[in-house]
């Protein structure tokens, strides 16, 4: 097991896409699961979010566009065991 | 499902903010034709079983964030039908503020008890056993139950060792407190007008999004962009609902962006009412009148207003938070347009009362106001702010979360009267609201103050909220306790305008 580093846009526009709703999930990992480690920050907009790009995650650095949390957990998920 | 982020939630506030881009944008007429193949483009349906589906539902919702009524579907009509008696600078919204879009409803069956694939059809089978009318019956393959027989009385539920019984309801129903959703004759529910009460708790809870309001967004910014000048009244639930980066100095600069011309906290409102609703507190109760509810809440007073018109005149006749405040705002620049930027779908409703039409000229929710700034391109977590909102005190802001209404004012009576002792019940959801009207009305609430709040958890579990009701309250918590005044009482401007009005 490894930490993994999860980048949320807390733009204006991803807030309103949803980011802060991802935020809350990514929070919770450390504690939901004992066997995943995550380092969470907020980051300013990147400027990416125009044309249905919102909300942007960076996952160790990979960019995830329109991100849900769905795709934000599996992403963290994979990532965490390799 | 307040508190998830869904397509449904996705497609509410592209809606919005597309509806921001007409406005800011000319045309809208000809545009309006466009925006459900801008929200929803391509061939290949994303959320239902048809793209052709999927954008009559958009095309419905987009009305309705226009002020538009819903289309009927047996009549072709274009769009923007009826567009040019919305696209003005003033508020043109109609009843009913919350509607269903027939055809976007699934008909989900009504309350009932279903018995499901857990079923083992065992021996013992207690839910025959403890049914009161002889309903539950093994069949074949599991048990089941005669609906025309069945009570819903849930002792079947409760005696199965397998989880088999489920009892299944409408979201929206399980979701209003009042009792208003109803059936048309295709088994869509339909909105009982006479009952609803706008609290907008079904709109949040549909799953298949079927429910909607109007909105004030389009006529709100027509208003701005004619030059009128334009005033914010924040509810105190706003800190944190444009993501944690977006500090209050900062929304603050982002409204003023967006051409406000300035902005004020509703606690200002809030903490003159609570001064007033203590001194009539003082005053009435139990002589004139057995107990004081609290008027802040619009469900609540209507709840109160619709079902039990006898106890109507206990509900606090105080101005609410968001006419004290803007009433103050009117007084001072009478040439003032105010909007109220809530959580509060309700408040809609309550500023087409014909005594509160003067004082607020627009309502809109805190996910439409994040619309305007999408639409403009503002990003509000990159702006720099100066100016801080000092206007109001702890326990103004603390009315955003249930229990503060009644703790503001009970602390104002204790400070100017410290002999009297209060009694304080209150309820956040219509369905414990009712309840405690039902006691009050049987005399078990007598000298109490009664604080009711139609949303879980307070404003801060308002329909157009953007953040976890946790979250929020957290914030709202944080926010009361930078004001540098505890109670209404230490607030100058609060109670500078007592004295005036006396």
């Amino acid at each position: 097991m490894r930490t993994v580093k999860v980048q949320i846009c807390a733009g204006t526009h991803c807030t309103m896409m949803g980011a802060m709703d991802i935020y809350e999930v990514v929070s919770n990992i450390n504690d939901e699961y004992p066997d995943r480690q995550v380092e969470v920050e907020l980051v300013q907009c990147c400027g990416d979010c125009k044309a249905n790009l919102a909300p942007i995650v960076l996952v160790d650095g990979v960019r995830l566009t329109a991100a849900t949390s769905e795709t934000v957990m599996a992403r963290i998920m994979k990532a965490s065991w390799t | 499902m307040k508190g998830i982020y869904t397509s449904i939630t996705k497609i509410r506030r592209q809606v919005f903010a597309e509806i921001a881009r007409l406005a800011y944008e000319d045309g809208a007429d000809q545009q309006l034709e466009d925006a459900p193949y801008r929200i929803l483009p391509g061939e290949v349906a994303q959320y239902r079983d048809s793209i052709f589906k999927e954008r009559a539902i958009v095309g419905e919702r987009l009305r309705l964030a226009l002020g538009l009524p819903i289309r009927s579907v047996d009549k072709h009509s274009r769009l923007a039908f009826g567009m040019e008696t919305v696209d003005v600078a003033q508020r043109v919204t109609e009843m009913p503020v919350v509607n269903v879009i027939p055809f976007a409803c699934e008909a989900c069956p009504t309350d009932a008890f279903y018995v499901t694939d857990n079923c083992r059809k065992c021996l013992a089978h207690p839910c025959t056993v403890v049914c009161p009318v002889n309903a539950v019956s093994i069949q074949k393959n599991r048990a089941e139950i005669d609906r025309d027989k069945c009570i819903r009385c849930g002792k079947c539920k409760e005696a199965c060792p397998y989880s088999a019984i489920v009892r299944y309801q409408r979201p929206c129903a399980a979701a209003c407190g009042v009792d208003a959703i109803r059936s048309d004759y295709l088994g869509r529910a339909k909105i009982d007008e006479a009952k609803c009460v706008s609290c907008g708790l079904c709109i949040v809870n549909c799953p298949f999004g079927a429910i909607a309001d109007k909105s004030e967004l389009y006529q709100l910014i027509k208003a701005i962009k004619k030059g009128d000048k334009v005033v914010a009244e924040l509810a105190p639930s706003f800190v944190g609902q444009f993501g944690p980066l977006a500090t209050v100095p900062k929304i603050v600069a982002g409204l003023k962006q967006l051409g406000f011309a300035d902005v004020v906290e509703v606690s200002l409102g809030a903490d003159i009412a609570s001064i007033h609703e203590a001194e009539a507190f003082v005053a009435k109760v139990p002589e004139e009148q057995p107990y004081l509810g609290t008027s802040c809440c619009p469900s609540w007073a209507l709840l109160v207003e619709k079902f039990f018109p006898d106890q109507a005149g206990n509900i606090s006749s105080s101005h609410t938070p968001m006419v004290a405040a803007a009433k103050k705002l009117k007084d001072a620049a009478p040439e003032a347009r105010v909007v109220f930027i809530g959580p509060c779908v309700a408040k809609k409703v309550e500023a087409m009362d014909e005594a509160v039409r003067p004082y607020i000229d627009f309502v809109i929710t805190f996910e439409e106001l994040i619309a305007m700034f999408v639409a403009r391109e503002i990003d509000v977590a990159a702006l720099e702010g100066e100016e801080a909102l000092d206007d109001s005190s702890r326990n103004g802001r603390s009315y955003a979360n249930c229990g503060g209404v009644a703790n503001a004012i009970v602390e104002n009576i204790q400070q100017l009267y410290p002999e009297r002792e209060v009694c304080v019940d209150r309820a956040d959801s219509l369905s414990d609201c009712r309840k405690m009207i039902m006691l009050a009305k049987a005399g078990k609430k007598n000298g109490c103050l009664l604080e009711g709040m139609a949303c879980p958890g307070g404003c801060v579990g308002g329909p157009g909220t953007l953040l976890s009701i946790k979250q929020a309250n957290l914030k709202v918590q944080d926010f009361a306790k930078a004001s540098p005044y505890p109670t209404a009482l230490d607030n100058p401007q609060a109670t500078g305008n007592i004295k005036e009005t006396e």
